[in-house]
């Protein structure tokens, strides 16, 4: 630990910083909401859209596209994906997400899911 | 290491330095250390930090662009490509301004973090692009706490190695 210097320390802290002020935001303001519909994109573009409120117990949904296949598995309060075809799984390891704007994404498939609340939607990015 | 290089030299040791890059890519892209889309050591920013002394900032650059790119188009899936290359550019561009107005002041295990957190911001905003979202932001505050831990531990790494490869290592400055 001899080569740290004072810099590097105040280089960390404040990016951890950066970290905490972010994480808070998120999920104090951004992800505050009940969840109403898990929305499916593929390649930047809506592919499916499933209001949570109309699903008894359990529903799993398979999304095979040109990029990949994904398994959905929708609950009353969420979302969770149970298998990929990707090789990392990271998002079946991710678990499940309750809170309205939270996602779950994989990247080699260009899959992401993703829960919204009550309208108050400010995500209408254009691609 | 300012010894007297000429263009061939240069050239071919630069042309390694990406076949180094090339192998400490691959070795990480066997496993999956954390659940986090993008969290990774990032082995190979040892390279990048060390071209960055040895051959300066463009040439550095250049070296992290086309081992990114190769190494996507040989391991890493065509999806991966725009983060992996833009991440490896700011990530490496960071590093250099940081190199050059930062440096004595902060070691190597600084401008590795700063090189990991912009790696990561990068590949963030690929994201947003490529899912059409903003909300992907909430996967940064984990990857830059992986970010902290990462950079110091291969900025520590980098410093060892230029520490008993070249001596003195003052002389690089």
């Amino acid at each position: 630990m001899k080569f740290i210097k004072k810099g590097d320390k105040i280089v960390a802290l404040s990016v951890l910083l950066l970290a905490c002020i972010l994480y808070f935001i998120f999920n104090f303001a951004v992800f505050a909401d009940k969840p109403q519909t898990a929305e499916v994109y593929v390649d930047g573009e809506l592919y499916a859209s499933y209001k949570l409120s109309e699903i008894k117990a359990q529903k799993t949904v398979a999304i095979e596209t040109e990029y990949g296949s994904n398994v959905l598995e929708l609950t009353n309060d969420g979302v969770r994906i149970t298998d990929a075809s990707c090789k990392d799984k990271i998002d079946v390891r991710s678990g499940r997400i309750t809170k309205a704007n939270q996602m779950i994404i994989c990247i080699p498939n260009r899959f992401s899911v993703k829960l919204t609340g009550n309208g108050n939607d400010v995500d209408k990015v254009t691609h | 290491m300012r010894i007297e290089m000429n263009k061939t030299r240069k050239i071919s040791i630069m042309a390694i330095f990406v076949a180094v890059g090339l192998v400490l890519q691959y070795i990480e892209s066997r496993f999956t250390p954390v659940n986090v889309p993008g969290g990774k050591l990032g082995l190979a920013n040892i390279v990048s930090i060390i071209n960055i002394f040895m051959f300066g900032g463009a040439n550095a650059t250049v070296i992290a662009v086309l081992r990114a790119t190769l190494g996507c188009l040989m391991f890493g899936g065509v999806s991966a490509i725009p983060y992996s290359v833009l991440g490896a550019l700011f990530s490496v561009l960071s590093m250099w301004g940081a190199k050059k107005w930062l440096y004595p002041k902060i070691s190597m295990i600084g401008l590795s973090i700063i090189g990991a957190a912009v790696h990561n911001v990068s590949q963030i905003f690929v994201a947003v692009w490529m899912f059409s979202s903003w909300y992907v932001f909430s996967y940064l505050p984990g990857l830059l706490v992986i970010a902290v831990v990462s950079g110091a531990v291969t900025g520590y790494a980098t410093e060892v190695f230029a520490r008993r490869a070249f001596k003195p290592w003052e002389v690089v400055k």
